[in-house]
């Protein structure tokens, strides 16, 4: 999947729930679609168990881009985690921009279980994204 | 004679899937019949109406489960060929051939199909082997044999590394001896033939919802779902039609509700192509379920055009279009777009006939199967039962309750239970032991190595300082190598284990059966998706191998702090309290006592029966009041049912499995009744109302009131008007009260037996399904119908006694008037807020907008209600079932069905003295000295399962309602709450290594 | 229901006095509020019995030792006082006891709180450092015309100063010298006052108006100053340098009112790894600072409380190293608050955002797919 001539291959975090989001990988697996290797999927139950601290130690930690998916609105396996889930991501993203720390290094994007290539597009997509930001400096942050 | 304790599904609706659920769960096996070499070869009412509008994976992944504990067996390619014997005795004979790959045991290494010398092109090029897959939606491939082109030569066979494959196997038939046959064949859509006035597969651009929806399964709908077949274009017009509104009588009958779906659909349309023109087509719109109004609301907010006209016919125009010409009487319109989507109904089973024959069934005068009145899905014979699409055009909730709706009545006809559960392997102590983690690499029977260099992973993976261990498996999922797996963990003496798998999605029970036989609690191993994140998505060697390392290393980090932790039960009751002793309390209550459980009933007032002691019969003419007798005497005379009249609720407090409930009756002391459930039966009532001079002139009444009248033979010839949606579907009410145009069509029918002129004055007939019929029969019989638009309502003045209506008319515009001498208002139906309000506080079930409870939505296809509905968790509402109209409003049959549902979830946990947690060891757990008792985590689960202890303010986590969805720990600011396997230091641990 | 009555005195006189004499009349059993030291230039929390007020009470301190709501919840949060108790909180601690009854940590059966036009406090450091006679003197002042020179920075940009949302309302602001005006905002605020004699205020508008046309004014700075700080601060070299004074001490969690956990989630076993562990991020980092975490700390702290921070200060006034963390709060919470409309404070039934959804909201903050597949 990758090519020569990229200078910076992003770190990706992509966090799944156990249902719909974690299904739209196996959907993509199960098809063979191919996306890049440096998308690295965590598992958690349920897009309404991801703690926005998730968030940001992975930012800190390393990570360039950290991307989420779920059941879409009204398919939430657990009923209503992924409603909790975009509040909590909507806080997210915006402390991040409000401190000028760039909170569209975090997206949220449903995707259902049958969405394989929904999946390996969010992939896709979210890598180049964060290709064209170039590194994240968070993680660069020294001293704090 | 002894009676046989297997039922016997036919066919692969959702009903008799559902069925073969809830007796599994009660400990009884079941064979079900598919016609197909695979699972969903023949669609059922949700893959037919809702393929992609809801994950199917909590329909399909119980049957996985269920085949894998005993309690289910699925034969392929098998038909039903002769019933012989009685209830609680059949001997069926049947025929059936095994696929030739086994489907449980297939690893999807695809060896087969290297291995198939025969090449075979595809009518559309394709080229493919003589063995190959199905694409697939969701996580499975279906391996198929293409009979017409294999040789049988074995290769195949001889390829396949865990004998999943039988390229010889035979038609065999085979007779099974079983308690009771429950038939539920699949779901016929309208073929070419019976669409033709809509142009579908004669013209181009015009396709089916269905077809629109499948096509864009793997990225759901987008700009490019609706591109036009024909030329690969956006469209900037799109027509939506439901047909079966428009079709000749008889040839589809509309399916729950296809206006609905057409407006679902249009709304879809608009949020992927806000700049088309979408149009829909329906006569009627017969949004009754939840929600359903606010979408039609939305739709014409969003600048979606709804025409209804009488009639419509579509033909084709230049430039691959279609035009739809339409009209009402003689005046005709017409509409080209460049898109048509048909949302197409249902036809009369197809299976009607055979059935018939071999199962001594009857069809009803449409060609579906007969069910006794007021019963769930019994038929006209004793232990033959039906259920789901194959008794009438239904939707999905009535597909979804018709699984547990009748297991009550199946179980008369069973003996003993007859599935145990295996008993767990031994698991040994850890305590005091170093973590010592092994990692288990999968190779796939050596498939993966020819994807990736597994042997370089190994080392890798040998090499990291967390990692004791590092070995390559042949796999973990058949059962000579499960056996294997585990004997190797064993010998590596690891207390910890990774295995590196395909996906644990698929085959998760395998896999913890594995490290179980291994002796380890499934909290301290982990299982990496090899294949669905590596092996089958990437092909760069070097990077698969970085990456499959990082995993690895994260879950190591994860791992080392795992604790080992038994699974976890609480204590259940098997008493019910039933609230309301209407024909829903009393169904409820009977269905329970039968199974030998003790049932508390309470009703409010002193008698028994509820709206059924105001209602003669049904549009169908069906007889209320027999049935209600027979009723009210099983439930007074029951040995296990104590009635309680004139009784209230007053509190109450606990949770399922452990209710008790303060009532209190007339004139005597306060009580408490301890209850495992409850049952809010309360119903609801006639909506008040103050207009249209009723109150004012005696000729003015509600529908209920004119019933009376008629009953009691005190009406006067005169003419009868009536006005529907009286004080619903406006902005304060925005829902349909689902049964009063029957209601209206019933008292219509009899006035015009009684010789009285009728006039209906209506915004939508709302007659679904059958109900249709009597639509028709009364235009026949000279009701006049006239339409009305929402802000156009006739208006009612009194001249000379009689009554004056003023209406506009739909069509020109222009006033007209009718004097009449009676008025019959459709007030509909309205929740009784106060007790519902009261009951909501005292058992925590909310209430939704409209004042109804929350716990059920009837709002196909809305994705929320098909999700809601689907889940397999009885207790998902703390065991408390709120059933008929403290929902939603319905007719009496439909809250019946309701009523039966519940108590049919109520009987799979009743019989257990001890209830364990659904995710076994993986509940949700409160760290005791840091919780503060804020309550977050109470307010934000979804199933009740925690509170906060009034005593020590600390929160307490009821085990057996936690499906550990962690929205505590999140919740939970401090991290007081955790989850057995996501504790918040393994988390962030597994974290710092994966971004490392 | 709403009654208004002329206090005499001077502001902090004239509160003192209403105060023991509600009490002294029985309305009350207990009172909470802030006295000073013998010398008079310190001043704390007291809880105090009828019969036995000290005669130190200083409702009115010219600085915020601790948030008197997180005294509260340390009273109340395993159940309310046994009897009546008036409570004294300036309108930023009444805020912030609302945000906390909302998450059942204070119980505020029997509370009758008393509320007034708070012209801010000084820092906790300029007041232990400067003449303390001089400084009451201001602060007295201060009172009267609604402005503090020398306040905290989030006093100084305090737009929510009155007490509207409690039971007892002190007006300074627009009042005639030489008294103060009392007014009831509930039935419970009603029948305490009731008690007290005092003579009705008819026409309430000059308090109205002032209040009003402070609050716009100050509405306006606060905008102005969180932006220009936000200009200051944005970016991460800006934050890197701010925090780069920051101890990681966790005083400002310490005091915060709205942290209400028992141990913080940042000095929880989360963050508790083996050495290894902290070398392997030292060298990704190119070195780690100890105590590590001071970002994630912040920002953590900022998704788990800033839609309730209700800009108290105590965080600012309790950081040793001079971080401006009320304004980092207070600038976060500004857009955590307006994402979920949300008003810490404003109403006890208003649910906390996260334990709270809509079914169609946020679509905004969902990345859009468009499938790529070619041309229009």
């Amino acid at each position: 999947m990758k090519e020569e001539s990229k200078e910076f291959t992003p770190n990706i975090l992509y966090a799944l729930c156990s249902w719909c989001g974690s299904g739209g990988s196996e959907t993509a697996g199960a098809m063979k679609l191919h996306y890049p290797e440096n998308v690295k999927p965590v598992r958690f139950y349920c897009t309404g168990g991801i703690d926005p601290v998730y968030i940001f130690r992975a930012l800190l930690e390393g990570a360039d881009g950290v991307v989420v998916s779920g059941c879409h609105p009204g398919d939430c396996h657990f009923d209503t985690g992924n409603y909790r889930a975009r509040r909590r991501i909507a806080a997210v993203k915006t402390i991040l921009n409000t401190l000028g720390l760039d909170g569209d290094r975090v997206w949220l994007r449903w995707v259902g279980h049958g969405e394989g290539k929904r999946f390996v597009d969010t992939a896709s997509e979210f890598d180049e994204h964060i290709q064209e930001k170039g590194p994240s400096p968070l993680k660069g942050i020294r001293g704090v | 004679m002894e009676k046989q304790s297997i039922t016997l599904v036919y066919g692969t609706n959702l009903s008799g899937y559902r069925v073969a659920y809830a007796l599994g769960k009660m400990g009884y096996k079941t064979i079900l019949l598919n016609r197909g070499r695979y699972v969903d070869e023949f669609r059922n009412q949700v893959l037919a109406q809702l393929p992609l509008d809801l994950c199917w994976a909590c329909a399909y992944a119980p049957q996985r489960l269920f085949v894998g504990m005993g309690a289910m067996q699925v034969l392929y390619n098998s038909e039903l060929l002769e019933v012989k014997g009685e209830a609680g005795n059949f001997d069926v004979r049947i025929r059936k051939k095994d696929p030739y790959v086994n489907n449980y045991i297939c690893a999807e290494c695809d060896k087969c199909i290297e291995a198939c010398p025969v090449e075979v092109t595809d009518p559309d090029g394709r080229k493919r082997k003589a063995i190959y897959t199905l694409p697939k939606m969701f996580w499975e491939n279906i391996y198929l044999v293409d009979e017409e082109h294999c040789t049988h030569c074995g290769e195949c066979e001889k390829a396949c590394p865990t004998g999943a494959i039988h390229v010889d196997n035979k038609v065999e038939e085979q007779v099974v001896s079983v308690g009771a046959i429950v038939l539920a064949p699949e779901f016929d859509e309208p073929t070419e033939e019976d669409l033709s006035r809509f142009g579908w597969g004669r013209v181009a651009n015009v396709v089916k919802n269905a077809d629109v929806a499948r096509a864009s399964l793997a990225t759901n709908f987008t700009r490019d779902s609706f591109r036009r077949p024909s030329d690969g274009k956006i469209p900037h017009s799109i027509s939506v039609i439901a047909t079966a509104q428009f079709n000749d009588s008889g040839v589809e009958y509309e399916s729950y509700n296809n206006s609905v779906q057409a407006i679902y659909r249009a709304n879809k349309i608009k949020q992927v192509l806000p700049e088309a023109e979408v149009t829909v087509f329906c006569r009627q719109y017969r949004g009754f379920g939840k929600g359903h109004y606010r979408m039609y609301d939305r739709a014409l907010e969003v600048g979606i055009e709804v025409v209804r006209p009488d009639h419509l016919k579509l033909a084709e125009a230049s430039g691959d279009r279609n035009t739809i010409t339409y009209g009402w009487g003689t005046d005709q319109h017409q509409k080209t777009v460049d898109l048509t989507i048909l949302v197409t109904g249902q036809k009369p089973p197809a299976q009607m006939g055979r059935l018939a024959e071999i199962c001594g069934v009857e069809p009803d005068e449409h060609g579906f199967c007969r069910i006794e009145p007021f019963s769930c899905a019994r038929t006209n014979r004793e232990g033959i039962l039906a259920v789901g699409e194959f008794t009438a055009p239904k939707g999905n909730p009535e597909t979804v309750w018709e699984g547990y709706g009748p297991v009550s009545e199946i179980l008369k006809h069973l003996g003993p239970p007859n599935v145990e559960p295996p008993k767990p392997p031994e698991l040994r102590s850890v305590n005091g032991e170093l973590p010592k983690i092994g990692v288990f690499l999968c190779s796939c029977f050596g498939t993966f190595q020819e994807r990736m260099d597994l042997e370089a992973l190994r080392e890798r993976v040998e090499g990291l300082p967390t990692v004791s261990h590092a070995e390559i498996i042949q796999g973990c999922c058949t059962p000579p190598t499960m056996q294997e797996t585990a004997q190797k963990i064993k010998a590596s003496g690891v207390n910890r284990a990774i295995l590196a798998v395909c996906t644990p999605t698929q085959k998760l029970m395998k896999f913890r059966k594995t490290v179980m036989m291994a002796g380890l609690n499934p909290l301290l191993t982990e299982f990496i998706r090899l294949r669905e994140d590596v092996v089958n998505v990437h092909s760069e060697p070097e990077e698969m191998i970085r990456k499959a390392e990082s995993l690895v290393r994260s879950a190591t980090a994860k791992l080392k702090r795992a604790q080992a932790a038994p699974p976890l039960s609480d204590e259940m009751g098997s008493s019910a309290l039933v609230i309301g002793g209407g024909p829903t309390g009393m169904e409820a209550a009977r269905m329970i006592a039968d199974r030998g459980f003790p049932v508390c009933l309470v009703e409010k007032s002193d008698r028994l029966g509820g709206m059924l002691n105001r209602l003669g019969k049904d549009l169908e003419g069906r007889d209320f009041a027999a049935y209600r007798d027979q009723l009210v005497e099983a439930v007074e005379g029951h040995a296990n049912i104590r009635v309680c009249k004139n009784t209230v609720v007053t509190g109450g407090r606990g949770y399922a499995g452990n209710f008790h409930v303060d009532i209190q009756t007339e004139g005597q002391a306060p009580e408490t009744v301890d209850a495992a459930i409850v049952m809010l039966a309360i119903g609801a009532r006639e909506r008040k109302v103050n207009a249209f001079l009723y109150g004012k002139h005696p000729g003015v009444m509600t529908q209920l009131e004119l019933e009376e009248k008629i009953q009691t033979g005190k009406l006067e010839p005169g003419h009868v008007a009536m006005i529907q949606c009286v004080g619903s579907r406006n902005s304060t009410v925005p829902y349909c009260s689902r049964v009063c145009c029957s209601h209206a069509l019933k008292n219509a029918l009899d006035l015009r037996e009684r010789g009285h002129e009728v006039t209906i004055f209506y915004r939508d007939i709302n007659t679904y399904g059958f109900k249709e019929d009597y639509y028709r029969l009364a235009v026949e019989k000279g009701v006049v119908f006239i339409r009305f638009e929402e802000g156009r309502y006739p208006r009612v003045e009194e001249e000379g006694g009689r009554l004056l209506i003023t209406y506009t008319h739909t069509g020109n515009r222009k006033q007209e008037t009718l004097i009449t001498d009676y008025l019959g208002l459709s007030v509909g139906i309205a929740p009784d807020e106060e007790a519902n309000r009261d009951l909501s506080a005292i058992f925590g079930i909310p209430l939704d907008e409209d004042g109804y409870y929350d716990a059920e939505s009837c709002a196909c296809p809305y994705e929320d209600a098909a999700k809601r509905l689907m889940k397999p968790f009885e207790l998902a509402t703390n065991g408390v079932f709120p059933v008929g109209t403290t929902l939603a409003p319905r007719s009496v049959t439909e809250s019946l069905l309701t009523a039966r549902q519940a108590a049919g979830q109520a009987l799979v946990v009743l019989p257990k003295a001890r209830l364990a947690s659904p995710n076994a060891m993986y509940v949700s757990g409160v760290h005791e000295a840091l919780c503060v008792g804020c309550g977050n985590c109470v307010d934000v689960c979804p199933y009740y399962a925690r509170q906060v202890n009034p005593i020590t303010h600390v929160a307490e986590v009821r085990n057996f309602l936690c499906e550990s969805c962690g929205a505590c720990v999140v919740a939970c600011p401090s991290g007081a709450a955790y989850i057995r396997d996501f504790k918040e230091e393994a988390v962030i641990s597994a974290i710092d290594s994966l971004v490392a | 229901m709403k009654i208004a009555k002329k206090i005499p005195g001077r502001n902090r006189e004239a509160l003192r006095g209403l105060l023991e004499s509600m009490v002294e009349k029985g309305a009350a059993e207990s009172l909470f509020a802030a006295a000073a030291n013998k010398r008079g230039d310190s001043f704390s929390y007291f809880l105090m019995k009828r019969g036995s007020l000290p005669d130190t009470l200083e409702p009115l301190p010219p600085i915020m030792s601790r948030s008197a709501a997180g005294m509260l919840t340390y009273l109340t949060r395993k159940g309310p006082l046994p009897g009546k108790t008036l409570v004294v909180l300036r309108p930023c601690e009444l805020r912030a006891v609302t945000e906390l009854r909302k998450l059942n940590q204070i119980h505020a059966d029997n509370l009758v709180t008393v509320s007034f036009d708070c012209p801010g406090v000084f820092p906790l450091k300029d007041f232990f450092k400067g003449k303390a006679a001089v400084l009451i003197e201001q602060h007295e002042k201060a009172l009267s015309d609604g402005t503090l020179a020398g306040a905290r920075n989030v006093c100084a940009i305090c737009a929510e100063f009155t007490g509207e949302g409690a039971d007892i309302e002190l007006g300074f602001l627009g009042v005639p010298e030489g008294e103060c005006w009392a007014v009831a905002n509930t039935e419970a605020g009603a029948q305490c006052l009731g008690l007290v004699e005092g003579e009705d205020v008819g026409d309430l508008s000059s308090r109205d108006e002032a209040v009003q046309a402070a609050k716009e004014r100050r509405a306006v700075e606060r905008k102005q100053r969180l932006l220009a700080f936000q200009q200051e601060v944005g970016g991460p070299e800006n934050i890197a340098k701010v925090l780069e004074n920051c101890l990681n001490c966790h005083n400002c969690m310490r005091v915060c009112p709205i942290c209400f956990c028992q141990e913080c989630y940042f000095e929880s076993s989360a963050f508790r790894a083996e050495a290894d562990r902290f070398l392997a991020r030292a060298g990704r980092k190119k070195g780690l600072s100890m105590p590590a975490d001071t970002l994630l700390f912040h920002l953590g702290r900022m998704s788990h409380m800033s839609v309730s921070c209700v800009s108290c200060g105590a965080c600012e006034d309790a950081c040793p190293a001079d971080v401006p963390v009320s304004l980092f709060f207070s600038l976060v919470g500004r857009s955590t608050q307006g994402i979920f409309d949300y008003v810490p404070g404003r109403d006890v039934s208003e649910p906390v955002p996260y334990l709270h959804y809509e079914r169609e909201e946020f679509q905004e903050m969902e990345a859009p797919y468009l499938e790529k597949r070619g041309q229009d």
